[in-house]
């Protein structure tokens, strides 16, 4: 992916802007909206990072909010729980698509690759063959001019 | 394996979308947010698993089920803009799937024209590889015939009389071209014709005889008049010279001999099949012709 620091540093952004937002706003009026957040930077981390990197760096992200959840700040912990199995859950399902996508995409690599030796091998097969038959008309123009001279 | 994880995938976005919707209807306040945002798994798991307008049908189930919370809200007095905030959120992650997925679709689709260009180049350069070893078999075998006229025209020194040179190179070339076929050379001197031929069965027949004793066809009057080569597939369907009753002969190439800028005779080979000759047989016989006009040519010189 081109931008692909562009969406790390957004991703992370939106991470530190959920957990602030955790932080400050009250749970009675905005339940847990700001970790909600957390679903958009999961997605587009799962676009430029590895699978297991996605993992770690979301239930780091989600361990802030869990520690707040410990420290009092977040009094819903149940619903913290359930909302945290969605993330996770997303993550999951983000992780298979990469995984059935990248399996697809080696086994046409290696297709692709197969496939260019073998067009190597027979344009080779065909210069040697094109040489051949240039030498033996060459030799032919070479008799021809023999009789005629 | 990955069928029935997929079937077992299929069947679990679906329970759980119906266990969300009760939800919602069910739980209390407390919980609509955090079941709503529940609702982004069939969002992104129905993509994968069964595609982008199924994905869309989740998506729509998940606005509905926001429009239930925001009746609910309102009528428990509460903010709606958490549940905005929420529904919002389903068509954001809807898009950005979407949007990764299309980049992998393009992806997979690019390399498979890729590859499918390929095998096309791949195809055509069989085709090529096909018709360069024909090429290079038939020019093998046309290098072969200049190989033993160059070795009948190197042996020509070791004759010493006209005679012998001339049965010597009909003899030989004859054997190039096939043993079935009949090569005449018919010289024309002062008004006078010899006639020399040569054949699989006696490699040699001579003679001078005047223009009416001998066989002297319309086409090798049509060659030394006009000082071109001709070819002749079939004499039965021929309708620029008439055959003979009877013909035997076929296919018949001629080509004229030309010494010092004149016709000094035709030389012709026959077939008893039609079709048998081509272009490059001609093209050869034109050698022959060049070889025996050195020859009568140095006839010529000697006489002088």
């Amino acid at each position: 992916m081109p931008n692909k620091k562009m969406v790390l540093v957004f991703s992370f952004f939106i991470m530190a802007a959920g957990a602030a937002l955790s932080f400050f706003l009250p749970e009675k009026n905005h339940y847990h909206i700001p970790f909600h957040l957390f679903i958009f930077a999961a997605v587009m981390l799962s676009f430029v990072l590895a699978a297991k990197d996605v993992m770690i760096i979301m239930l780091l992200a989600c361990g802030v909010v869990w520690g707040m959840g410990f420290g009092g700040i977040l009094a819903k912990t149940s619903q913290l729980m359930a909302e945290t199995g969605v993330i996770i859950a997303v993550i999951a399902m983000l992780v298979l698509y990469d995984a059935d996508f990248k399996t697809e995409k080696n086994s046409l690599d290696s297709v692709i690759s197969y496939k260019k030796k073998e067009m190597e091998a027979l344009e080779e097969e065909l210069k040697k063959l094109s040489k051949e038959n240039h030498d033996i008309l060459e030799e032919i123009k070479n008799k021809k001019k023999i009789f005629v001279s | 394996m990955k069928k029935m994880f997929v079937m077992f995938l299929k069947v679990v976005v679906i329970v759980f979308t119906v266990a969300a919707f009760y939800s919602v209807l069910k739980l209390d306040k407390s919980w609509w947010l955090a079941v709503l945002f529940a609702f982004n798994f069939p969002i992104a798991a129905s993509y994968f698993v069964f595609g982008a307008g199924a994905s869309a049908v989740f998506l729509a189930a998940a606005m509905a089920a926001g429009i239930i919370v925001i009746m609910k809200s309102l009528a428990a007095h509460t903010g709606l803009l958490p549940v905005l905030f929420e529904m919002a959120g389903f068509v954001i992650v809807f898009i950005m799937i979407k949007k990764a997925a299309d980049i992998n679709h393009y992806f997979i689709f690019s390399v498979k024209d890729e590859m499918m260009s390929m095998e096309g180049g791949y195809t055509a350069n069989l085709v090529e590889k096909e018709n360069l070893i024909n090429a290079v078999k038939s020019n093998r075998a046309k290098l072969e015939k200049y190989r033993m006229l160059g070795e009948v025209y190197e042996g020509l020194d070791s004759h010493n009389t006209f005679s012998s040179k001339i049965r010597y190179v009909l003899r030989n070339v004859i054997s190039i071209f096939h043993q079935e076929r009949t090569i005449s050379l018919l010289i024309a001197r002062d008004g006078r014709f010899i006639k020399v031929e040569a054949d699989k069965d006696d490699d040699i027949l001579s003679g001078e005889k005047d223009q009416e004793g001998l066989d002297l066809r319309g086409f090798d009057e049509w060659v030394m008049k006009n000082r071109k080569s001709i070819l002749i597939s079939d004499m039965h369907k021929e309708v620029r010279f008439k055959g003979e009753e009877g013909e035997k002969n076929r296919s018949v190439i001629c080509v004229p001999v030309v010494v010092a800028g004149e016709t000094a005779g035709v030389l012709r080979v026959s077939s008893e099949k039609p079709g048998v000759f081509d272009r490059e047989d001609l093209r050869f016989l034109d050698l022959i012709a060049e070889i025996t006009a050195k020859v009568i040519s140095g006839e010529t010189a000697n006489a002088q």
